[in-house]
């Protein structure tokens, strides 16, 4: 069965098809929640209350809409769901200003993450975790997940400017966050020569 | 450097390849002559590149059998009730709350119920007319053991009034007259010709308090509530969260005066009107991130 016949398989009740969909999409959401509440138990209980809501809301999907844009709006609501419920959200930092920075959490690192790359993978984590969760869900969007501007705007519903002034703004406070370490822009200066060849306003050009 | 102050919020958007064409070429003649903003774009290249080398990581162990888990006790909670012993276990304080949905109907406007017929089989009147909404009041405190199986549906005691317009605007076309064909055949495949109605009230809050849910035809009726703070609204007004997937029981009366910023589909307001004086709770999707629909 394709996609198509899954669904209207799962909408009369059909579990085998509806088990066949959550297989064909776990993976995807449940990295997509793993970097929205950073840890996996969260990003299983997010991901499993996205599954539900598509079960629960199979009948009113109308396929004019692609299933992944749906359940990236309901696996992005349930985590930020999820994290207000758990009180771990960054408070005090206000979406229209324009000049905020992230505190740099005092920890140092393990002897483990001094291992290439592992140093690097915890800032980044701990970078994405600081951001406020709106900022964040549409950073992962576009980078993790690779979602156009404007299936961004279809999977949050909101305003293209908004979707285009929260990555920037999210990329701003990520940057800083990592600059501030120290080390990471300059331990990464290597990586530069290679990232500039996928720069140049060409990453989208379809 | 006013011209990078100008270019600034524009990179990111040239990273990802979101400019037009003459944005683009704007922006790159500036990165020509600007150090700086080529340093950030250096920045934004390592930081997705630092963001992708984070990689997928495998779904845990045994995740696909607890979501079809959590899927069959969904079904178990909030069954669609086509079987009759579901209702059976309902049935002695139904027969309670019988007197409250019927005090309740008297007070619905009958002349405003009009609805064109389009179920297939129901003889009784007002099942012709109408679809069925239900609301009940209060519950046992306990679940009732299913063992009396010769006790007969309650179903004259039901309350019906008029079709949910948000049910119709969620299922709409070909879904919504599969399932009123669905709801019909329910009534004759137990050798009756009477379209069956069964009452529904589902247990609210862990801590296992109860009260009676808006329900249309055999599914509760969920609202979706739209603009920033919806979900704090919800629990400042007494919400309870349904424990997975986003879903709250919200009292109805909070959601008949909404504060600015704060609504619902036209549709759904319509619903809300048409509940039943004594339907104290609706099942609520609170959509913080989106704009209020307009009517």
């Amino acid at each position: 069965m394709n996609e198509s016949e899954l669904i209207q398989a799962a909408r009369g009740g059909d579990e085998a098809a509806f088990e066949q969909l959550v297989r064909l999409h776990e993976k995807k959401i449940y990295n997509l929640c793993l970097r929205m509440c950073g840890s996996s138990e969260d990003a299983a209980e997010a991901a499993q209350d996205t599954f539900l809501a598509l079960w629960r809301g199979l009948e009113g999907f109308r396929e004019d809409a692609a299933l992944s844009t749906w359940l990236y709006r309901l696996a992005s609501n349930a985590c930020i769901d999820l994290l207000r419920r758990n009180k771990r959200t960054v408070d005090g930092i206000s979406l229209d200003d324009e000049d905020v920075h992230l505190e740099v959490r005092d920890r140092a690192p393990t002897p483990e993450e001094h291992v290439e790359g592992r140093e690097t993978q915890r800032l980044v984590r701990e970078g994405l975790a600081a951001l406020p969760e709106d900022y964040r869900r549409v950073l992962v969007l576009r980078e993790l997940h690779q979602l156009s501007y404007a299936e961004i705007c279809e999977v949050t519903e909101l305003e293209l400017g908004t979707v285009k002034s929260r990555i920037n703004r999210a990329r701003l406070l990520l940057r800083n966050y990592l600059a501030a370490d120290g080390n990471f822009f300059e331990k990464s200066a290597s990586k530069v020569t290679e990232c500039n060849r996928t720069v140049g306003g060409e990453r989208n050009a379809r | 450097m006013k011209k990078c102050e100008e270019f600034a919020p524009l990179l990111s958007a040239y990273f990802d390849g979101e400019l037009t064409e003459e944005e683009n070429a704007a922006v790159r003649a500036h990165l020509g002559e600007c150090e700086d903003c080529r340093a950030r774009l250096d920045e934004y290249a390592q930081l997705s590149g630092a963001m992708l080398a984070l990689g997928d990581e495998d779904v845990p162990e045994g995740f696909t059998a607890r979501v079809m888990d959590a899927v069959r006790a969904e079904k178990a909670a909030m069954p669609r009730m086509k079987k009759p012993s579901a209702w059976r276990r309902w049935m002695p304080m139904a027969a309670c709350a019988a007197i409250v949905a019927l005090a309740a109907a008297v007070t619905i406007p009958r002349t405003e119920m009009k609805q064109e017929t389009t179920s297939a089989a129901p003889d009784t009147p007002a099942a012709q007319e109408d679809q069925a909404m239900f609301s009940m009041a209060a519950p046992p405190s306990d679940p009732l053991p299913d063992t009396d199986a010769e006790v007969e549906y309650p179903e004259q005691r039901c309350e019906t009034v008029q079709s949910s317009p948000y049910y119709d605007h969620q299922l709409g076309g070909a879904a919504a007259d599969r399932a009123k064909i669905a709801g019909a055949s329910d009534g004759t495949e137990n050798g009756s010709p009477e379209q069956e109605y069964y009452c529904e009230t589902v247990p609210i809050g862990e801590s296992g308090e109860e009260g009676s849910l808006l329900t249309a035809w055999y599914d509760p009726v969920v609202l979706e509530l739209y603009g920033a703070g919806a979900t704090d609204y919800v629990l400042s007004s007494g919400g309870v969260k349904d424990g997975d997937a986003g879903f709250y029981y919200a009292p109805i009366a909070a959601l008949r005066d909404l504060p600015e910023g704060l609504g619902m589909r036209q549709a759904q307001v319509e619903t809300l009107a048409l509940a039943p004086a004594d339907a104290e709770w609706v099942l609520v999707y609170p959509n913080d991130f989106s704009e209020v629909p307009q009517p």
